[in-house]
């Protein structure tokens, strides 16, 4: 699964540690979920979507493989 | 994930491969005497003695900064058995713990078998087994243990 993260933490000029403070978490957890080495949790990925004012669908998109079901 | 808890398996890693290693040069040492001594230019070294001396210090200093360290960015009891890189509340490090966990039940799950058939396999030949190589086995499990969970932080955060 891809993720925008980096790309709308840009647009938002946000530093890793910064939006890792406004959600909660670590700044290596938000290391790890734009390197896609984890998926966050829903909470998670809402929260995420909420600091950057989209949907989550917006911020993490399915990709081929995933699309399977 | 603090500095402290991300290198905590690495350290421990080291401390008992370091262990091991010292506890194989006494017990070495301890069988072979006259291996003690080291004879340099006509110098009598006590070489035992010496590194009896270094490991000491080497230890002690460990357990005093180590201790120091873990009350700074822990903020727990050191003699609590609780290891500090799993009292973690992020979710990030949650992943690393569940994924390193799992590999080292895998370790466990295999590892301990093995060693049970090679323990009555020693003990139906009659082979003494000896109370020190019960130590080096048990010092082995610890630094593989400790690496593995540390491999999986830095699968992580390389």
């Amino acid at each position: 699964m891809k993720n925008r993260l980096k790309e709308y933490r840009a647009r938002y000029g946000y530093s890793q540690e910064k939006l890792a403070t406004l959600i909660g978490v670590t700044r290596q957890t938000i290391g790890f979920i734009e390197k896609q080495k984890m998926l966050p949790s829903v909470l998670l990925a809402i929260k995420l979507a909420k600091v950057f004012q989209c949907k989550v669908e917006e911020l993490f998109l399915l990709e081929e493989g995933d699309e399977d079901l | 994930m603090n500095k402290f808890k991300l290198y905590h398996p690495l350290i421990m890693a080291c401390f008992y491969f370091a262990l091991l290693l010292f506890f194989g040069y006494v017990d070495f040492i301890m069988n072979n005497p006259d291996q003690a001594i080291l004879t340099i230019n006509g110098f009598r070294i006590h070489l035992f003695m010496v590194i009896l001396i270094i490991g000491f210090i080497g230890f002690s200093s460990f357990l005093i900064v180590y201790t120091y360290y873990y009350q700074k960015w822990n903020k727990g009891n050191p003699l609590s058995l609780k290891p500090p890189e799993i009292n973690e509340e992020d979710e990030g490090t949650q992943h690393i713990y569940t994924i390193a966990t799992k590999r080292i039940y895998m370790f466990y799950t295999t590892v301990i078998p093995i060693l049970t058939l090679i323990a009555f396999y020693l003990h139906m030949i009659s082979f003494e087994l000896s109370a020190n190589m019960v130590v080096y086995v048990l010092l082995s499990i610890l630094t593989i243990h400790y690496f593995l969970y540390y491999k999986v932080i830095w699968d992580f955060m390389k």
